[in-house]
């Protein structure tokens, strides 16, 4: 498939069918006609494309549109449904279980978006539920869990509960259950939360009361969860950020999604995200939050961590400096902890918990070889002969 | 049930939506799945707006060209069948409300021209652990989509790299 430079994006076709599925008028007609004759309907799609296909559906069918793919899509559509409803409803479960234990929870990403902004249980094709407890109550979470026969990817540390953002859970029918206790891996820090709580909204999970995220919690935590490397562009969030931005009663708060950025150190992420979607799908964002969004200052650092995560891995530096350079801003965002004294003492930790080493000594082996292995490497590429040594 | 008696949706436990002209219809209970078209949609349409069976019939009779007796027949088949796969449940006798309201919605379509009728059908998909796995492109049947398969090509061997393999 033809990519667009910027990987990280959509590719030429994904842009297009991203319009035809979402845009109004003729801007998605003609998307839909310059798709329709660029790729093969018979063919195989990427998974980013396949996703979009129910909403596809419903927008050409919107604008009236008669095509023999229509029948296929009408069916994909059904299954996207049919999948959908059953996911909530047993899922729905799972939430009555965790109320009646006096949990209160937050249901994220796809769900909180179907229920909130899309509307429709056929548009948005989900693999599980994701749902954010608060961090105190994330034990008693996993044991009601247990009891009810879902069980964790793996065991649930004290340093996961500290640096990490949430686990996975599955049961022996193969449904899907993610259990978050942040809402960002991004910005793990104690007591982080507090606005993101304060400012949910309750709605009713097949008939669940629950919480969901207010749009602009939901616009931030749908772009930084969207913004990153993936070998297939993860389209998704364009199109749930063009859903959530358009259909949000009341309205975005810029000023807030801005501070939000900027206190958690997204801004990179942001602003590369929302100018996509001004530029590339005219999507309502003022002037006045792209120039805010350009004035805040970025530290180096922040910068080669952007980098580093929306880069293609094959293009990466990977030079020892920059993992750490993105490693410690991970640890920076994570713990709060932005004085060099408190760096020094706890980045050693949170390195040993992000490389999954047992111990310092292993840490300590690890960037040792490491160092080598990687002075070794740039030798010998000195040291060879031009072209010697490259593959056939 | 009685002529006169009425039916409701059974909600929660069964969710319905209408997609160009087709009711598809779940019972999340079991995840049995059905499709309704044509007079059987229309039905579904009426008993979702609190109709009772005589509102139904006289409807139909106003709509539809055919013998009343074998009308009749075909359509106490059809709702015994709803019933019986829970998908619908006896909601006592229809109120003179329920009527009014069901027909006030119809008042302009006297004049129109009456179709044929033809006995309701209710399409029943329960092996729908299969139906999932298949891929809603290539191997659906050309004219209806999934969940209906393509019998010219049978139930294909599973490719782990499809996309229609991860949702």
């Amino acid at each position: 498939m033809k990519l667009d430079n910027k990987t990280l994006f959509a590719t030429i076709e994904q842009e297009l069918l991203l319009k035809a599925s979402l845009m109004d008028g003729e801007d998605a007609i003609h998307a839909w006609q310059e798709w329709e004759s660029m790729v093969d309907l018979e063919g195989h799609p990427d998974n980013g494309s396949y996703r979009l296909f129910p909403l596809l559906y419903t927008n050409l069918k919107r604008h009236g549109i008669e095509h023999p793919f229509m029948i296929r899509l009408r069916g994909i559509y059904r299954q996207a449904w049919y999948k959908n409803q059953r996911l909530f409803y047993d899922m729905s479960k799972v939430l009555r279980y965790f109320s009646d234990a006096g949990v209160r929870t937050i249901v994220l990403k796809g769900a909180a978006l179907t229920i909130l902004h899309y509307k429709n249980y056929g548009v948005r094709p989900m693999a599980d539920v994701d749902v954010l407890v608060h961090p105190h109550q994330v034990m008693l979470t996993v044991d009601l869990l247990r009891r009810a026969g879902w069980k964790p990817l793996s065991e649930i540390t004290d340093d996961d509960l500290y640096y990490n953002h949430a686990t996975h859970f599955y049961d022996s029918t193969g449904r899907e259950f993610d259990l978050h206790w942040h809402p960002f891996w991004d910005a793990c820090r104690k007591n982080n939360d507090s606005e993101f709580w304060s400012g949910a909204i309750p709605v009713s999970f097949t008939g669940v009361p629950t919480l969901a995220p207010n749009s602009t919690d939901n616009l931030l935590h749908t772009i930084v969860h969207g913004i990153k490397y993936n070998p297939e562009p993860p389209i998704r969030w364009i199109a749930d950020a063009f859903v959530l931005i358009h259909s949000s009663n009341e309205g975005i708060d810029w000023t807030r999604l801005v501070n939000q950025a900027k206190y958690n150190l997204l801004v990179p992420r942001l602003r590369e995200a929302l100018y996509y979607l001004l530029t590339t799908f005219k999507v309502p964002v003022p002037q006045s939050v792209m120039d805010q969004l350009n004035e805040i200052p970025v530290t180096r650092a922040e910068l080669i961590e952007y980098q580093e995560r929306t880069a293609n891995p094959e293009n990466r530096k990977n030079s020892l400096l920059s993992t750490l350079a993105q490693y410690l801003t991970e640890y920076r965002r994570i713990t709060g902890n932005f004085q060099i004294t408190a760096t020094i003492l706890g980045f050693p930790p949170y390195l040993r918990w992000r490389l999954n080493k047992k111990s310092y000594y292993h840490l300590s082996s690890f960037i040792i070889t490491k160092s080598i292995d990687r002075v070794r490497t740039r030798l010998y590429t000195r040291m060879r002969p031009n072209g010697a040594g490259e593959s056939s | 049930m009685s002529k006169n008696g009425r039916m409701r949706i059974n909600m929660p436990k069964v969710v319905h939506e209408t997609i160009d002209g087709e009711t598809v219809v779940l019972n999340l209970d079991n995840g049995n799945y059905y499709s309704l078209i044509g007079i059987g949609a229309d039905i579904w349409g009426y008993i979702e707006k609190g109709a009772g069976v005589n509102d139904i019939m006289e409807r139909l009779y106003r709509d539809y060209e055919g013998g009343r007796e074998e009308m009749e027949r075909e359509v106490n088949t059809f709702l015994s069948e709803l019933m019986k796969e829970n998908l619908t449940a006896p909601d006592g006798d229809h109120s003179p409300d329920g009527i009014n309201s069901f027909d006030a919605q119809d008042d302009n379509d006297d004049k129109r021209q009456k179709a044929s009728f033809s006995p309701p059908e209710l399409n029943k998909y329960s092996d729908m652990q299969d139906l999932l796995l298949l891929d809603p492109i290539h191997e659906v049947d050309d004219q209806s989509g999934w969940p209906n398969v393509n019998e010219n090509k049978g139930w294909p061997t599973r490719d782990p790299d499809s996309p229609f393999e991860h949702e």
